[in-house]
């Protein structure tokens, strides 16, 4: 308990010191108490929302990510790799299609998208003798390839210019945060976070094993509604506003494991901290990588969570 | 007490287990043996109502089975199941803790009595030394004693053991075994442990059922039941039954 103290208080560090530097730095210096109202505009009206999305994303995919490699039994388990984004980016995707303009269709649909694709992976995956890794990555890899080229066939209704932007939103991309993305993802995340965390008991015990969890007191079938129904709605909320960010959900649960053990009473409520602050250093790399021009967070989440992926593989 | 009355078990169309009955007693060990794929684990997973049953009823403490909760029922029925492997590194202190699952509320931390139960478990398993290892760097023999840590930190009154002294060397399986009588005969736990040794079942057991084919084909006190032709039907090998010379009970010795 004391040592969690102590690592909370360090993340919540990192994360303060993380949003200031992305709030300061980017293509041009932006200062809060500067005379400059075009400096002022940047830092309040751009970068503020900009950087409270990113942390809210960051937030959401970590602490899906860590509870669902718990349920799963699988430290692969990510929403980007299982298909849960990209069957939120469908959703998404066809409300912009169906709905137009009207902008609560959107989450909703990215949402109902996620819990969809979430029990299509876990039916896939299942089998009367248990799920194995290579089985569920197997799943996550069709369904999001499926989902993928469904995603592509619908981009051939948007015009040119929609087109640019929206192939950025695809790989996970911050550049069109609103505040009103920036509540509900904020919403979704601390929802989700308080849910997931309340089943992390039960999740240390299925982390060792279905069968033992149910021995021992679980009521399985209701922790796995669960888990899916938060994670998805929190994937949902989050692919909605930024897109499908890979790896975040990876990474991060992977290093808390590291530093803290497998608990995942600290594990989950912790990721979303750790996840914050992740996804804003991120977008903050990816915004002065190649200044003045940028590239989508999700290119930078993806070449670090890539080279661990395979890691983590060979390890098993 | 757990009873099981006539139940039956199907997976899909196929029957695993039928018309089983079987009374677990305070202070009894009952030992079930049986060639593989006999339905020794069905049956020791419908007891605690881990598989849903299609015939008969399971009677806890005298009520149905099903009118308890899942951790009502974890309260009551330890289980120690076939060994499985997490991925996840967790160590031995924080897998035995688990074990309490059923006493906690949702955020709640273990309290007290909680560490108390892991740690006279952990002390009973002879682990004190090993609490802080993670699991995955435990030898399987050592993984085992950690297992049935776990249950008996649960401090279920019966207690249902699926092949506890598999992998386990002969220190550990007199171990094993010696905290099992311990607890039934000192703390009135009923036990119900699957083995293959039928040497242990006739040195411990109080009650030997033997399976096939998903039936029951008989049951009594080892005396009565572990002879020449009833092991020649269930196993279909040639025994010389004689007499232990140390303990008195059966000794059963394989003609190869």
């Amino acid at each position: 308990m004391k040592r969690a103290a102590k690592i909370v208080v360090i993340l919540l560090a990192v994360l303060s010191a993380a949003v200031a530097a992305a709030l300061l730095f980017g293509a041009e210096w932006a200062s809060p108490f500067s005379q400059d109202p075009g400096q002022r505009a940047i830092f309040f009206d751009i970068r503020l929302p900009r950087v409270l999305l990113g942390a809210c994303v960051g937030a959401s995919l970590a602490v899906a990510g860590a509870a669902l490699q718990a349920l799963l039994r699988n430290p692969l388990a990510e929403p980007y790799l299982l298909g849960v984004s990209n069957g939120a980016a469908l959703g998404t995707m066809l409300a912009f299609v169906v709905f137009g303009n009207y902008v609560f269709a959107r989450p909703l649909l990215a949402f109902a998208g996620a819990a969809a694709a979430s029990v299509l992976v876990y039916s896939l995956a299942k089998t009367r003798a248990g799920m194995n890794v290579e089985r569920l990555v197997l799943s996550g890899v069709i369904v999001t390839t499926f989902l993928s080229s469904v995603i592509i066939m619908l981009t051939t209704l948007l015009d040119a210019a929609r087109l640019r932007s929206f192939t950025f939103w695809l790989l996970g991309d911050l550049s069109q945060a609103t505040w009103s993305g920036v509540y509900l993802s904020f919403g979704a995340a601390v929802i989700a976070t308080i849910i997931l965390t309340s089943q992390a008991r039960a999740l240390n015990l299925m982390m060792l094993g279905e069968r033992d969890a149910v021995d021992f007191g679980v009521e399985v079938g209701r922790v796995r509604l669960v888990v899916f129904g938060a994670s998805s709605l929190v994937v949902g909320a989050a692919v909605a506003a930024s897109g499908a960010v890979g790896y975040v959900g990876l990474i991060v649960p992977h290093l808390l494991r590291l530093a803290v053990g497998s608990d995942n009473r600290i594990v989950v409520p912790m990721s979303a901290i750790a996840g914050a602050a992740f996804v804003v250093l991120a977008d903050l790399a990816a915004r002065v990588a190649i200044a003045p021009r940028e590239l989508p967070v999700g290119a930078i989440t993806a070449l670090l969570g890539a080279p661990l992926f395979v890691y983590l593989l060979r390890k098993n | 007490m757990l009873e099981a009355r006539d139940i039956s078990v199907k997976y899909g169309g196929t029957t695993i287990l039928a018309d089983a009955s079987l009374r677990l007693s305070p202070g009894k060990i009952t030992a079930i043996v049986g060639a593989n794929g006999a339905g020794k684990t069905t049956l020791i997973k419908a007891l605690n109502g881990a598989v849903p049953i299609s015939a008969g009823e399971i009677l806890l403490d005298g009520k149905p089975i099903d009118s308890f909760s899942r951790s009502q029922i974890a309260r009551e029925v330890s289980v120690v199941a076939q060994e499985t492997e997490s991925r996840f590194p967790v160590t031995v202190r924080e897998f035995v803790l688990t074990g309490r699952f059923a006493y906690g509320s949702p955020f709640g931390w273990e309290n007290a009595r909680d560490i108390e139960a892991a740690e006279r478990a952990i002390a009973d398993c002879e682990l004190v030394e090993l609490s802080g290892r993670l699991m995955n760097d435990l030898s399987g023999g050592e993984r085992q004693r950690v297992v049935l840590a776990r249950a008996l930190a649960s401090e279920g009154h019966v207690l249902l053991l699926d092949e506890p002294t598999a992998n386990l060397d002969l220190a550990n399986q007199t171990l094993m075994f010696r905290l099992v009588l311990e607890r039934c005969k000192k703390q009135e736990y009923a036990a119900a442990i699957i083995t293959h040794d039928l040497n242990l079942a006739a040195e411990f057991a109080d009650e030997v059922v033997m399976m096939a084919k998903g039936r029951i084909v008989h049951s009594g006190k080892p005396e009565e039941i572990l002879n020449a032709t009833n092991i020649r039907e269930i196993f279909s090998v040639e025994v010389i039954l004689d007499t232990n010379p140390s303990s008195g009970k059966a000794r059963v010795t394989q003609v190869y």
